[in-house]
């Protein structure tokens, strides 16, 4: 079944992958990028009346819900650490790919990025957005957001060469 | 902003992007359509925008009517409710002619039901100085009334100035206002109703209350066998019962004191007053109402923004602060280093 151009079902359908790799690169878990990416899209749905093409197109629309999702859930998860003596966001996450077909020294690499490096990653390369609107997204300025890639871009080369080198 | 730099390893990023599995799919798949309606045109920003400037236009004609309102319709008002002070400021006060064509002063008449605190300020332009202010007293005497104070300022050069207070019965007042005005040119005059009559109802209640617990308290002293230490705690509330009763009494006293004797302070100037305006025809009168309510508006919003300028500066403040430090907070989430 094809959805009509500009409905919600369209949208979602054309987004889905872009919104859930975002997510997987922003969490660096698959399972939880999977349970973003539901609660992503039913927020959309239940505000879709309020998305205007005209500001944002539906893609970094739902990126900007995404985002918003994800760091709801980050908040209460360093709340739920607080409260608790287990450091759980500590435990290392399910060792699912990141990517399908990335290099095991590329995963790690990736891997040992913070989630702010990731994200730019994945909002500059994996989605492709352009800068300013990747930089609207973030809530940062163009030139921000240039230095925040170049610099996510050479750790990620720097990781890389060490890696190879041991 | 600079292209993205093509390098192996984003190429390898953009080969290697996840793929939402099938099972994620389908869920999302299954959430229903929302109902059509029509996408909206116009940009939220203007939408907010139109939002901010009704909000402001209603609180300058919000801000304007209740300048108006307290300008105007305070008698009304007073008349009305029969509570709150009420004033009544004429900057070119409404006068009616005597028999010699002089303008005198019209006041509202002072309830004959209701006690009131009736307050009049007049100011009056006389030639002679001196003459008038003791025939102001005379008149304040002639009517029951009598001087609270007199100040005489009469330099040899310029112009001098007289005030005098004086109290004078408050059904005699308007007479007293009407004879006043006549000692020379009105120049402006206020009148000040405030209603006292809730006041003294309350005080007679509180009234007939103590004096009932007193006379409890007076019977059971008088009538019931006691222990001396019950007895010295009731004597002890009758002496503070009485005292109540008394401070009340004298609280009483002065309030239908202030409610029998009205208040006039009358200024009595040799300076010129301003050449009266030749009467305006109806375009004319219409012109300057019409000026004069804009006037009012524009004071009434002044007034709004100055009152709630800082206010909105604060909140405006505090919301891009909370806005700043949610951000610095996600940025410090985000950018915590890799497990």
């Amino acid at each position: 079944m094809t959805a009509q151009p500009g409905t919600f079902q369209a949208a979602a359908e054309a987004h889905l992958d872009d919104v859930y790799a975002y997510l997987v690169y922003l969490t660096g878990s698959r399972s939880l990028a999977e349970d973003l990416t539901s609660a992503t899209f039913e927020k959309a749905l239940a505000i879709w009346r309020r998305f205007d093409p005209q500001r944002a197109s539906a893609r970094t629309w739902l990126c900007q819900i995404a985002r918003t999702t994800a760091l709801d859930h980050f908040r209460a998860e360093e709340r739920r650490r607080r409260r608790e003596e287990a450091y759980a966001a500590d435990q290392p996450l399910a060792e699912e790919p990141l990517g399908e077909g990335l290099s095991p020294e590329l995963e790690a690499a990736l891997r040992s990025l913070s989630a702010a490096e990731r994200e730019v990653i994945a909002l500059r390369v994996l989605l492709e957005l352009d800068g300013p609107t990747a930089a609207r997204l973030l809530g940062i300025s163009p030139t921000a957001l240039s230095t925040r890639l170049s610099r996510a871009l050479h750790r990620l080369e720097e990781l890389m060469k060490d890696a190879v080198a041991a | 902003m600079p292209s993205l730099p093509e390098s192996p390893l984003v190429e390898q990023i953009r080969a290697a992007k996840p793929r939402a599995p099938e099972e994620l799919r389908a869920r999302i798949r299954a959430l229903p359509e929302p109902a059509p309606e029509p996408p909206r045109r116009r940009p939220v920003w203007r939408s907010r925008a139109v939002l901010v400037l009704a909000a402001a236009a209603a609180l300058v004609v919000v801000a304007g009517l209740a300048t108006s309102l307290r300008k105007d319709g305070g008698a009304d008002e007073q008349a009305a409710t029969g509570g709150a002070r009420t004033a009544i400021e004429r900057a070119q006060p409404q006068a009616e002619q005597d028999s010699a064509g002089q303008e005198l002063a019209e006041a509202p008449p002072p309830s004959g039901n209701r006690a009131q605190d009736y307050r009049a300020e007049l100011t009056v332009r006389v030639d002679n100085l001196s003459g008038r202010t003791s025939e102001a007293m005379r008149i304040t005497r002639s009517l029951g009334g009598y001087i609270v104070s007199a100040d005489l300022d009469s330099p040899e050069v310029g112009d001098g100035t007289s005030r005098i207070v004086v109290r004078v019965p408050v059904n005699r007042v308007q007479d007293a206002i009407v004879r006043f005005s006549a000692l020379g040119e009105l120049l402006a005059q206020q009148i000040t109703i405030a209603d006292l009559q809730r006041d003294l109802d309350r005080r007679a209640e509180r009234i007939a209350a103590l004096r009932g617990t007193i006379a409890t308290l007076e019977n059971r002293l008088r009538s019931e066998l006691l222990s001396p230490e019950l007895a010295a705690e009731l004597e002890r509330r009758l002496e503070n019962a009485r005292r109540e009763l008394r401070a009340e009494q004298r609280r009483r006293e002065e309030v239908e004191r202030t409610a029998r004797l009205s208040r006039v302070v009358l200024t009595l100037t040799t300076s010129e007053a301003e050449e009266a305006a030749e009467p305006d025809g109806e375009i004319e009168s219409a012109v300057r109402d019409a000026f004069g309510a804009l006037d009012d508006l524009v004071a009434g919003a002044l007034y709004g923004l100055i009152v709630a300028g800082p206010f909105v500066v604060l909140v405006v403040a505090a919301v891009a602060l909370e806005r700043r430090r949610r951000r610095r907070a996600d940025e410090r989430l985000l950018e915590r280093p890799a497990p």
